[in-house]
């Protein structure tokens, strides 16, 4: 992806823009590297000062910088693959066909608030159970 | 491939499921006298699809 610099004042919006896809930490020179027309060091510091300033992004090192964007991203899949790894599951063999009309619930009934299958079948099993036992 | 392999698979899905809920279901499968936690499962769901107004019998 390349930065195009057609007004001045859009700079900082194109900049964040362009920040916010990178998954990897990044540095000015990178940013001058991306800019298809000239752009001092200078100016691209100043821009990231701003950033910095509203919390769009972060500096964690010397000279290298992350959108808090894609920090947030990396802390919720780390916190979501922690959270499942505190859980221990079993595997069921379910018939296709149940599945399949579970699926077209979901997909049917969205005011339900099922947003998967697996989530279905918990319901389904904590009702059952609770039903037998009255 | 046997036929009644190649069947099977194609008719069912693994699905996972926690493993304390599962426990659960155990209790109620000896409770209630199914004969497995896979019948009990099928009629948990049958049921709540009933519930919804949305259930086919399998064999249709």
């Amino acid at each position: 992806m390349e930065i195009h610099l057609l007004l001045e004042e859009s700079l900082k919006k194109q900049l964040l823009n362009f920040i916010e896809d990178l998954e990897e930490p990044f540095d000015i020179e990178f940013l001058m590297k991306s800019c298809l027309q000239p752009v001092s060091e200078i100016k691209i510091h100043d821009v990231l000062c701003e950033l910095i300033e509203e919390g769009k992004i972060i500096r964690i090192s010397g000279n290298q910088y992350l959108s808090t964007r894609v920090l947030m991203k990396r802390w919720l899949r780390q916190k979501i693959r922690s959270s499942n790894d505190d859980i221990a599951f079993e595997v069921l063999e379910l018939p296709r066909s149940l599945i399949r009309q579970i699926s077209r619930l979901i997909r049917e009934k969205p005011e339900l608030g099922y947003i998967n299958v697996s989530e279905f079948i918990r319901d389904a099993i904590r009702r059952w159970i609770s039903n037998l036992d009255r | 491939m046997p036929k009644t392999i190649a069947k099977t698979e194609a008719e069912y899905a693994p699905v996972k499921i926690p493993k304390s809920l599962l426990e659960e279901v155990d209790k109620a499968v000896g409770k209630f006298g199914y004969r497995s936690r896979t019948e009990f499962v099928k009629d948990a769901i049958r049921n709540l699809l009933r519930e919804y107004g949305m259930y086919r019998s399998e064999r249709e």
